[in-house]
């Protein structure tokens, strides 16, 4: 059963008898004069204590503002050019590299037409001979054609000597 | 531009008058202590004239801020003698003594805070009904409802009290 709000009503709850009367008497039995200067102390507080709350809105105003100015401005610069990095150094010049070597390019290739192997070639392939790299010569020949010819010397004059020798023999 | 603040001045003046030792009396059966009791009555209005603009009902507010500080003082006081008991391990410490009204005391702590507000605002702040319900923000009905089960609340518990000491 649902008892109806208006069965609450105070009139028979609050007779004189009841112990409860005496829990929710009136204060006005027993009033406290405030001391003198308590009033002005109070207000003075009072004020006071609306200052700082309005100083504290203002602060947090103001942070909130700054916040807002501030954050945009740092993700923006963070989106930037990132730190700067020392550059790589080169390749050593003896790795067998297939990157070109800078040196060698602006270098004109002058015995390409000589059916010698140019420096491209040279890299790709092995070389027998130790020192044999592709930097061409000071006289733009490279230094393996050099000594080639070098080597094959002797036996073309061995060869010239046999065929001047060989009529002789024939003789 | 004076006027306004000089009527609000000579209303604040005025409420003072007329609610102070009131309030202070009524403070003073909870704490039995006139030094308490005015502190605790003048942090309720320092509280109100802080935020004076905003408080549609000062009475009430002053009442329920007076009761929330009254609970925080007995806490405090249960936490000290707590401390007391420890260090002195329950040596020589007479218990502690009652208020002179318990009755109001129990008024207070027992009654949960949605049942002691309009308990507060419509026995000792003398406002009716209808502005409880304002205030709260509870139906007429339901402000009804919650004054009587604090009355059968406190009547349980001070029959038991009343069982006790007999």
């Amino acid at each position: 059963m649902i008892t109806p709000a208006d069965d609450f009503d105070d009139g028979p709850d609050l007779d004189p008898d009841d112990p409860l009367t005496v829990v929710l008497r009136p204060p006005s039995a027993g009033r406290l004069a405030p001391p003198p200067g308590r009033y002005e102390e109070i207000r003075r507080g009072a004020s006071r204590r609306r200052v700082l709350r309005a100083a504290a809105g203002v602060g947090t105003t103001c942070a909130i503002a700054a916040l807002a100015l501030l954050l945009p401005l740092r993700l923006t610069a963070e989106e930037g050019p990132g730190p700067l990095t020392p550059p790589l150094a080169p390749p050593p010049a003896t790795s067998p590299s297939t990157v070109p070597d800078p040196s060698a390019t602006p270098a004109p290739l002058p015995t390409r037409g000589n059916g010698t192997p140019d420096a491209r070639a040279d890299t790709d392939a092995p070389s027998p001979v130790p020192g044999r790299t592709t930097s061409p010569a000071p006289d733009g020949r490279p230094t393996a054609a050099a000594s080639s010819s070098s080597t094959r010397t002797p036996t073309s004059a061995s060869a010239q000597e046999r065929s001047s020798v060989q009529p002789a023999s024939r003789e | 531009m004076k006027r306004p603040a000089r009527s609000r001045e000579r209303a604040a003046s005025e409420l003072f008058a007329a609610l102070y030792p009131r309030l202070a009396g009524w403070c003073r059966r909870l704490v039995d202590d006139d030094e308490t009791a005015h502190e605790i009555a003048s942090e309720a209005f320092t509280r109100l004239w802080a935020r004076w603009t905003s408080v549609a009902e000062p009475q009430g507010f002053l009442y329920v801020t007076a009761a929330n500080l009254v609970r925080d003082h007995w806490r405090k006081l249960e936490r000290e003698r707590r401390a007391v008991r420890r260090v002195t391990a329950e040596a020589a410490v007479s218990p502690h003594s009652e208020q002179s009204d318990p009755s109001v005391r129990l008024l207070v702590q027992s009654l949960p805070d949605r049942l002691r507000v309009p308990i507060l605002l419509h026995y000792y702040a003398d406002m009716p009904i209808r502005e409880v319900s304002v205030l709260t923000g509870r139906k007429e009905g339901t402000v009804k409802a919650d004054l009587h089960a604090a009355r059968e609340l406190l009547r349980a518990h001070l029959r038991r009290s009343l069982d006790h000491t007999r």
